[in-house]
Parts: structure tokens; sequence; C-alpha cells
């Protein structure tokens, strides 16, 4: 039987992240300002043209035993790790549940890519050589199959692949199991481990990546004039969502509800955004009508904030079409300037930074913000946190692909 | 005899290793007499990969009926041992 308040209310957050890992450590790097960008480690990247990415360094406690690790590649490891986060930081106890109303949704831009990285090699010496966990470590829905095997979820489960947008899309479709009755809680979000030859050699051959190897921490700078492309990060982020009517009656802790969102395709270009990102601010117009928000109640914006020339620019634009007179009075922040860009999971990562936002009225800083292009004329938080009243939040995700993506937070209102 | 026990306890030891490696099975569980199912836990996949790293090491191929066959490490060992004698894989 389901129950009547179908609101989705999020309960509970799970980031890791190359700036920190557990939701009061990322919180605290965020108004830190903290750099997650180093030198790569995870493979020698001593010949490639981009020699830094953000990394994960999970906590003893978060690794998997070495015989449940050799069954799951780097990015489904991230997503166990966020799950059993968010989990905690929800109070949400498996055993007293209904398992056949919790689903999982965990969206991923490329899946296990050091799997078909390691795989390939060995391909050169025969398809003999194959790993007999190819096929199944390597697929874009091994994390959230993982989730479901390791938790004895039996609700729906799904897995997003909408590029840079997956994680928050992945949000909107554990939103719709719960609004529409088919589940009670929905573990959602996206995962990502990029820091791998091929990607960072495939983004790099596109120019898609800021090349400044000697200073890393730097090298981040969205909406900076002097920006010249994005970095990779590793990361995942799982947030428990649930319906309002599951989390009163648990009495669980409601942290922000997810009141709407907007989707739509630029059908422009399968990189290049769209110049006067028209698609984006369809997606921010849909998403205030889906939330009920006029353009002033927008207390703070995440913004896909990648740090490419064209993204930025485009962004800027999206926002000022789809917000009018009240964008360059909401106050924005790019995650990205600090974690890197997580891909498939950077919109769950910057869904956590959002709520965040909402729970503890603060917007986080943007690094390297010291010389701001002065043709986006939005009011970009720099270096210093800023508290305010945080009562409504759009996350961007704009992804390869012309996919767009907007999440919209509210602060827990009454039935 | 001594000889074959010596290439055993050799091959014993780098099994054992690549066991550790490739399926992520602690070396003290690496015993002669334990069952690959119900001791080590394997699955389908695992014993698949475990076909896979005896290929690797012997450079070529173990027939399936034998790979299904085989249920306790030692039996992994002695099949490899057997096939590395001169002239087995020929």
């Amino acid at each position: 039987m389901t129950e009547s308040d179908r609101r989705v209310v999020v309960t509970g957050l799970g980031p890791v992240t190359a700036i920190g890992v557990g939701a009061d450590d990322f919180h605290a790097a965020q108004l830190k300002g903290l750099s997650g960008i180093r030198t790569i480690t995870r493979f020698d990247a001593t010949d490639f043209p981009v020699r830094i990415a953000g990394e994960v360094d999970l906590p003893e406690d978060l690794t998997l035993p070495p015989r449940q690790a050799v069954s799951a590649d780097r990015c489904t490891q991230l997503a166990v790790a966020a799950a059993t986060l968010a989990l905690r930081d929800a109070e949400l106890d498996l055993a007293a549940e209904d398992r056949t109303r919790i689903g999982a949704v965990v969206g991923t831009g490329t899946g296990g890519v050091t799997t078909w990285e390691t795989n390939s090699a060995a391909m050169l010496k025969g398809p003999h050589r194959l790993g007999a966990r190819f096929i199944p470590m390597s697929m874009a829905n091994a994390p959230a199959s993982r989730l479901c095997v390791d938790l004895g979820l039996l609700g729906p489960s799904s897995a997003v692949v909408t590029a840079c947008a997956s994680g928050a899309e992945a949000l909107i479709v554990a939103a719709q199991m719960i609004a529409s009755g088919e589940a009670d809680v929905v573990l959602a979000g996206g995962t990502e481990a990029p820091v791998s030859p091929m990607m960072v050699g495939g983004f790099a051959k596109i120019r898609a990546l800021a090349t400044r190897n000697d200073s890393p921490e730097q090298a981040s700078r969205p909406f900076s004039a002097d920006r010249e492309g994005f970095v990779l990060g590793e990361g995942a982020a799982v947030l428990v969502l649930e319906s309002a009517a599951h989390a009163a009656r648990r009495g669980a802790r409601v942290l922000a509800e997810l009141r709407g969102y907007g989707r739509t395709s630029d059908a422009h270009h399968v990189t290049a955004p769209h110049p006067e990102g028209a698609g984006a601010a369809r997606a921010l117009e849909a998403a205030l009508r889906s939330a009920r928000l006029a353009p002033e109640d927008v207390s703070h914006i995440n913004a896909h904030g990648t740090g490419t020339s064209y993204n930025d620019s485009a962004e800027a634009l999206a926002l000022h079409t789809a917000l009018g007179r009240a964008a360059p009075r909401i106050p924005v922040s790019a995650t990205k300037s600090m974690t890197g860009h997580s891909l498939g999971a950077a919109g769950a990562i910057e869904a956590v930074a959002s709520v965040q936002a909402l729970v503890h009225g603060v917007v986080p800083p943007t690094l390297n913000l010291d010389r701001p292009d002065p043709a986006i004329g939005l009011d970009v938080v720099g270096d210093v946190p800023r508290e305010l009243p945080v009562r409504a939040v759009l996350s961007n995700s704009f992804a390869f692909g012309g996919h767009n993506v907007v999440l919209a937070f509210t602060a827990p209102t009454a039935a | 005899m001594t000889n074959q026990t010596a290439a055993g306890e050799a091959l014993l030891a780098r099994m054992t290793d690549l066991l550790c490696d490739r399926l992520g099975l602690l070396p003290e569980e690496v015993t002669s007499d334990a069952r690959l199912r119900e001791d080590l836990g394997m699955d389908s996949l695992d014993l698949v990969e475990l076909v896979t790293i005896m290929e690797e090491h012997l450079g070529g191929t173990v027939d399936d009926e034998v790979a299904l066959s085989l249920t306790t490490v030692g039996e992994v060992i002695a099949h490899v041992v057997d096939a590395e004698r001169p002239g087995a894989l020929a």
C-alpha cells in the first residue's frame, strides 16, 4: 500500500569527492575552499599533455575488502562507499524496512572504464585472455546493481547515462519512482572514475581539459576570464530520497525537498553547448515551473560551471534568459572549482552541495576567481563563503550530447 | 618424486600469488585441500577467471571438461603440474 504524501524529500547525503568523503567532511572542505586537484597518481601520466586530476582517497572503513574489490570497477567501489555513507547519514535501518519498496538509481557517464582499458590490453594477446568479470564490471548499470545485491534492495533499480548530467538525472528518475508510488525510498546518485589513460587522453585530445600541470590547485577556474578547460575528478554521491510520508513515519530528519526539475535537449551539437544556452534556459524555466518558483524565489544557484570557455558563457546566458532581472542578484557557486569535474557523478555531488547550502544557510566559494570574466554578469561567490538564508536552490547539469538537467531543491515545508 | 614435490610447492606459491591478486583470496585460504566453491566461495565467474589464470600460466587452453572437474586448489595445481610436463600440451 502506498502512502498519501508523495512529495520527494532528501534524508541522507553520501558524497565521495576529492575534497572530502562524507557529508561533514565535504561540507567543511567546501567552506574552507579546498582544492582536490593534484598530480595524477592512479596511473603514470608522465607522457600525457594533462597530468592533473581530482582523486579520491577512500578511508579504510569504506574500502572494499580484496575479495569484493576484484569484482567491482573503481566506479562501483566509489558508489558503494557513497551509498554506505548516505544510509548512515539517513539513519535508515534497512533491516526494519520493506525492501520491495526500496530502489536504487545510479548514473554514470562511462561506467567501468578502467576495467575496459585493462581488458583491452589483455585482448591484444587474444580473446581467451579477457577477464571473466570484464562485462559485469564494465557495464554502466554495475554500480546500481551492486547496491541492490549488497543491500538487498528489491524495488526498482536503474542506471542513467547522460554524460555529465547522469548524476542529476538519476535523482529525477528516483523522484519519479517515489512520486508515482512505485517506491518509498530510492538511493540515487552518480559515480565516475575517469582518472584513467583513455579518459584523460581522450578529453585532452579534444582540448576540453585545463593544462596547468604545474599548479593543479589553480587549474579549475569556472567563470574566470582566464579559464582554459575543466579538470577531471573522481567521485560519487548517493542521496537517500524518500516520500515525505515515509520519512515522517520513521521520524527521519528531512534535509530538503526535491521540489521540481527541468529537462531539455539542445538538439545542437554533440559536445558544444548551444551558443546562447537556449536549451539550458528552457531547462531552467521548466525547473522553476515544476517547483512553482519565481526567479526571485531562488536563493542560490549551483552552476554546472565547468571552467570551459563554451560552457560558462552559455550557462551565464541561459541564467540571464531564464531568470531575467533576478539573475545578477542570485549568488552562484561552481563546486567543480574544488572537486574537478566528476562527469556522471557531478550532478549528484552538486545536489549534495545544494542541499547543504539550504541546511546550513551558506553559499560555498568558487576557487580561482581572481579574474572574473566580465561577460558573465552573475554574482559568482569567490573565495569566501557567504552566509544568507537559503530557501530554494537550483542545481545545473549540462552534458555532452546536449542533455540539460536542472534540479530545484527547497527547504522542507509542511504538507 | 622429490622433484615433483618441489615443483608442486613452487607452483602452489605462484598460484597462491595469482589467486590472491586476481580473485582477492587471502594467502592463508589457499591450501591444497581448500574447496573452490564451498571453502573459497568462488562463483561461476571466479571459476572462469581461475581457468584464465591457469591458461595464462600454461600458455595454452584448458578444456571445459577438465575445468568443470576441478574442485580443490590441490586439483588445480596437479592439473597445471601435469600439463607442464614436457610435451603435455603438444
